[in-house]
Parts: structure tokens; sequence; C-alpha cells
């Protein structure tokens, strides 16, 4: 009697000890429960910028007293021969008090270098004796800061003078060697406006005059 | 021999090595049991370690350097002025 308790007891202890042992290995199937992925995530780079507006002068003629006349786009700059511009202006299409530009804008998601070019030479545009025309810029946007954080070749402020003569050969506006410098593209600082100044002599024959400007913006970050 | 030739004490010393027998039977069952335990348990962290190293690829497959822009966009403006014959007394 005593051996069949023994044995008894024993059978359900060894089971039970094999239960446990079912119920702990259970998922012992060699494979790995956790593990890691990989995200990759590209950044593609835009170049892109706007040319806004076309600068028209409208019409008219120099004044017999002088023998250039002297015409700007900016409203803050007005110098003629004799203190006076000498552009006798017969349209409304362009107004003297009204500031006419070009607006650059970087919309694109990397700093450029900005270039320009026209299509021909001042001379061959507007003719006559002496012709000049010359471009100005204006980095600093309203409300923003500077867009140009690399060299600016032409002035900066509405006040200045136009430094920089337009011709067909190709100019730096805003550039600089060092990658990660130039027109930026962010929000508050990616807009350039760009005024114009012409001396028209006395002597240019009558007509319509048009000269194209091509903006190029090379990447530079 | 037959049935009353063994003794009464002689029953009790067989019922008690056959107790015996059984006790050890089950104990040494028992260390089996937990031996094989063990050996699984570690099969198992072995297998999983196994694993795991055979699908980690140590080397860096992220983007490095970004992709090249577009290397030049251009945009253009015309300037147009027109100039009239002044009148025949301004000339």
């Amino acid at each position: 009697m005593v051996v069949m308790i023994v044995t008894v007891v024993g059978t359900v202890f060894s089971v039970n000890k094999l239960e446990e042992f079912v119920g702990r290995f259970a998922m012992a199937t060699g494979a790995a429960t956790s593990g890691t992925g990989q995200v990759n995530l590209t950044g593609a780079t835009n170049n892109a910028i706007t040319v806004a507006g076309n600068v028209d002068f409208g019409s008219g003629y120099v004044n017999a007293n002088v023998s250039t006349a002297n015409i700007s786009s900016d409203t803050n700059f007005v110098v003629g021969s004799s203190g006076l511009t000498g552009w006798f202006n017969t349209t409304a299409a362009w107004n003297a008090n009204v500031s006419t530009n070009i607006t650059l804008v970087n919309t694109g998601n990397t700093i450029v270098n900005l270039t320009f070019a026209a299509n021909q030479s001042v001379a061959s545009w507007l003719g006559g004796t002496g012709p000049d025309a010359r471009i100005k810029i204006v980095s600093i946007e309203q409300g923003g800061t500077d867009t140009c954080t690399g060299t600016l070749y032409a002035t900066t402020v509405y006040t200045g003078n136009y430094s920089m003569q337009m011709n067909a050969t190709t100019q730096n506006l805003c550039t600089s060697a060092t990658q990660g410098l130039g027109m930026d593209f962010l929000d508050t600082s990616d807009e350039i406006k760009a005024y114009f100044n012409l001396l028209i002599p006395r002597n240019v024959a009558s007509g319509t005059r048009s000269t194209t400007l091509t903006f190029t913006s090379t990447a530079n970050q | 021999m037959n049935g009353k030739d063994i003794s009464n004490k002689t029953v009790v010393v067989v019922l008690v090595l056959v107790m015996l027998v059984s006790v050890l039977s089950l104990a040494i069952s028992m260390n089996a049991v937990k031996r094989v335990g063990i050996l699984a348990q570690a099969a198992n962290e072995a297998a999983v370690l196994a694993i795991a190293k055979s699908k980690v690829k140590p080397e860096n497959t992220g983007v490095t350097e970004l992709p090249k822009p577009a290397p030049i966009v251009t945009g253009t403006a015309k300037l147009t002025i027109t100039v009239v014959p002044p009148p025949a007394g301004m000339q």
C-alpha cells in the first residue's frame, strides 16, 4: 500500500514538473521576438528662382537743353543733366513717382549664386552718343533680413548709386565662392529687387527699344 | 519453497527496498527534467542570438550625401523705353 502511494505521488509530482517545463519553453522556436528597422530619408535639393516684373519706362524724349537725360525706375534717385532729369515723359505708362523694379525670389530650398546678363550691349540697345544703363539691387527684404549672405556686387540701399553697368557679359549680383553663402531661400530673406537707371543721349533715334535680362541662379550649397 | 516459508520480516525488507528504489527513481527523473529545461533554455538563447546576428548589418546604409541640385536655373525680364521725336519747337 505504501509503495502504491509513493509511486502515485511521485508520478503526479513528475507530471507537474513536466507541465512547468512545457509552459516555460513552449515558445522555444529560436525566432527573434524583436528587431530593428531602417528608414531612409532623402532631402531633395531644389534650385529655383522666380523673376517677376518688366520695367517699361514708357515713351518720351530728351529735352533740348540737355545732352543726355537721366531717368531711373527708383523714385528716390532722380538726377539729370544740369540738375534736371532732362526727360520729358509723353505717356502715362511710366510715372517717375512710381517705383518700378524686377523682383527676384529664391523659391527653392538651397542657397544660390545669382548672376545676370543683358542680351546686348547698352550701345546696341539705346544707341546715340554715350548711352549708359545701370542696375542696383535691394537685398534687404521689407520686414525681413538681408537676402544676400555672400558678396553683394550692386548697392543694397534704395538711395545708393547705380554702381553696376549693364552689358552683355555675365555679372555677379549676389554670389560667393564659399559654399553656403549667396542668395538665401528662407521666407524672410529670399527676395531681391532690381532697379534701373538710364542715361539717354539726345541724339538717340526714335523708336521702341527693349533689352532682355537673364538672371541665373546656381546652387551653392 | 512456498509462501509460508517467507517470514513477515522478509516481506517488510522487500517492501522497503521497493520504496527506496521508487523514491530514487523519482529523484533521478526530476533531475533529468531539470537538466532538459536548462539545456532547452541555453539552446533557445543561442538560436535567438544567431538569428539576430544574421539579420543585423553593421554597415551604414543611410544617405550620407545629398543629391546634387539642378545646377542652373534662369529667368528673364525685359527693359523697354520708347523714344519719340520732340515737338518741332523743342528741337
